[in-house]
C-alpha cells in the first residue's frame, strides 16, 4: 500500500430500514482497527438488524478485525449474525482456523 | 505403589509413559488401559501421529462406541495435539475420560524439543481432570527421549507394572532441554525491521516466500501467522520488531523477535471461544498454519520461529 493512500475503504448503503449493505476493500490489521471501528460506528447506529458485508476486495484481515466486523453487528437489538459476502481465500483461511466462521453467515 | 492394574483418571489427572520393546507388548498393554476404561464406562481417545498404533485399530472396532480412533497423522507441530485432548475432555464433561497416543519421536532436535514440551504440557493442560493418560514410548527411541519421558510422566509402566516415575519433577513445569538456545540463522537469511508498517512486513513475507517456492495456499497461511505475530508487536510492546527469513532442511523458516513476554507456557495451544475477547489469539492462529513453532521467551523478549514446509507430504 502506498503511503498516500488509505489502507483500506468503506462504503455504505442501507438496501432498506432493516439492513446495512457495506462493502470493504483494502487490508485491514491493528493499524486501521480504530479507523475501521469509527467508520462502522455510524452504521452500526442505526440499528440495522442485518449487517452484510460485501469483502471480496479485502486481501488481508486479522483476527481482531474480522471479531471487529462480526461482532460489532452482532451487538444490535433483534440483530441478526452478520453476513461475510464472497470472502477471498485469505480471510476464509482465518475465519476458518479462529472458529469465526461459525460466528456469522458466509456467503460465497 | 506399584500395581498391575492401568490407573483410572477418576481421581485427577493421571499420566504414564508406557516404555515398550515389542509390538506385542504395546498391543496388550493399550488393550488392557482400553478396556479397563471401557468396563468403567470411560470414554476413550486413541491417537497415533505414527504407525506404531495402527496395528491397534482393528482391535478396537470391537470395543464399542465409548472408543474413539483419531489418526494424526499428518501432525507434526506438538502444540496442535493439546486442543484435541481437551475438546475430548471437554465433549464429555465430568466424566472420567482416557487417552492413548504415541508419537513418531524425530530425530531433529527442533521437532523432539517441542514433542517433549507438549509431554510435560500435559500436565498443565490437564491437571485437576478426570484423565487418564497413557504414552507409548518404543524403548529403541533415543535414550534422551526415554530420560525426559521419566521427567514428564509421573507414572511408568513397563513389563506390565504400574509405578511411580521417580525422575518426575513436579516442581519443574518444562523441562530445560526444551529451551536450548535455536540454532542461529544462517548469515544468507533476509531481515526486515518494522513496526507500524505491519502492511510492509506482510508483503516482505509473502514475496520470500513465494520466492523459496512456497504453494501460493502455504504462502496465504504463512501471512497470516506472520501478521499476526507482527499485530501483537504493536499491541503489546513499544519498541520495534525484526522478521527473519530463511530456508533450510525444506522448509522456509521464519522468525519475529521483538520486547514482548509470554507468560502463559499453554499459549497458543488451546482453542480460543470465538465469542470471548481475550489474548493469546494470535499465537493459537500460528499454530493451526505452521508445521512447527518454536517459542522462546524471557527478560531480553520473544523469538518466534515458524516452520512451513515445502512439500507438505513429506515428514
Amino acid at each position: 500500500v502506498p503511503p498516500d493512500e488509505p489502507a483500506f475503504q468503506l462504503t455504505v448503503s442501507f438496501p432498506d430500514d432493516a439492513t446495512a449493505f457495506v462493502t470493504l476493500a483494502g487490508q485491514l490489521d491493528r493499524t486501521t482497527a480504530i479507523e475501521l471501528s469509527a467508520q462502522l460506528q455510524p452504521v452500526l447506529a442505526r440499528q440495522p438488524q442485518l449487517v452484510i458485508y460485501d469483502i471480496a476486495q479485502v486481501s488481508y484481515i486479522d483476527d481482531a478485525a474480522a471479531r471487529t466486523l462480526i461482532y460489532s453487528a452482532d451487538r444490535s437489538p433483534g440483530g441478526q449474525r452478520p453476513v461475510l459476502r464472497r470472502p477471498p481465500p485469505i480471510v476464509l483461511r482465518l475465519l476458518e482456523v479462529t472458529g469465526l466462521d461459525t460466528q456469522c453467515v458466509i456467503e460465497p | 505403589v506399584i500395581t498391575s492394574q492401568p490407573p483410572s483418571g477418576a481421581e485427577g489427572l493421571r499420566h504414564a509413559a508406557l516404555f515398550y520393546r515389542t509390538p506385542d507388548e504395546l498391543l496388550s498393554t493399550v488393550l488392557e488401559f482400553v478396556q479397563a476404561g471401557v468396563a468403567a464406562g470411560e470414554p476413550v481417545l486413541v491417537t497415533s501421529t505414527g504407525p506404531g498404533l495402527q496395528l491397534l485399530q482393528p482391535r478396537l472396532a470391537d470395543q464399542g462406541e465409548l472408543v474413539t480412533w483419531a489418526g494424526l497423522t499428518g501432525i507434526v507441530n506438538p502444540r496442535r495435539i493439546t486442543a484435541v485432548m481437551r475438546s475430548f475432555a471437554a465433549g464429555h464433561l465430568g466424566r472420567p475420560i482416557r487417552y492413548v497416543q504415541e508419537r513418531v519421536w524425530p530425530a531433529r532436535p527442533d521437532q523432539l524439543r517441542e514433542a517433549i514440551r507438549h509431554e510435560a504440557l500435559v500436565n498443565l493442560a490437564l491437571a485437576g481432570s478426570p484423565a487418564a493418560v497413557l504414552c507409548a514410548y518404543d524403548m529403541r527411541a533415543d535414550a534422551g527421549v526415554l530420560t525426559s519421558a521419566q521427567r514428564t510422566h509421573p507414572t511408568l509402566v513397563q513389563d506390565g507394572r504400574w509405578r511411580p516415575s521417580a525422575a518426575y519433577a513436579a516442581d519443574v513445569l518444562i523441562p530445560e532441554e526444551c529451551d536450548e538456545p535455536m540454532t542461529s540463522p544462517p548469515v544468507t537469511a533476509v531481515m526486515l525491521d518494522y513496526r507500524d508498517d505491519q502492511a510492509a512486513v506482510r508483503r516482505f513475507a509473502a514475496e520470500h516466500a513465494r520466492a523459496a517456492g512456497l504453494a501460493p495456499d502455504r504462502v496465504r497461511d504463512l501471512v497470516l501467522g506472520v501478521g499476526e505475530l507482527a499485530g501483537n508487536t504493536l499491541m503489546h510492546t513499544s519498541g520495534p520488531g525484526t522478521l527473519t527469513m530463511w530456508t533450510a532442511g525444506g522448509e522456509v523458516l521464519c522468525q519475529i523477535q521483538d520486547s514482548g513476554k509470554i507468560s502463559d507456557p499453554l499459549a497458543g495451544t488451546l482453542r480460543p471461544d470465538p465469542a470471548a475477547a481475550g489474548g493469546g489469539r494470535g499465537l493459537w492462529i500460528v499454530n493451526q498454519l505452521c508445521d512447527l513453532a518454536e517459542f522462546r521467551t524471557g527478560p531480553a523478549g520473544t523469538t518466534i520461529r515458524l516452520h512451513i514446509r515445502l512439500k507438505p507430504d513429506e515428514p
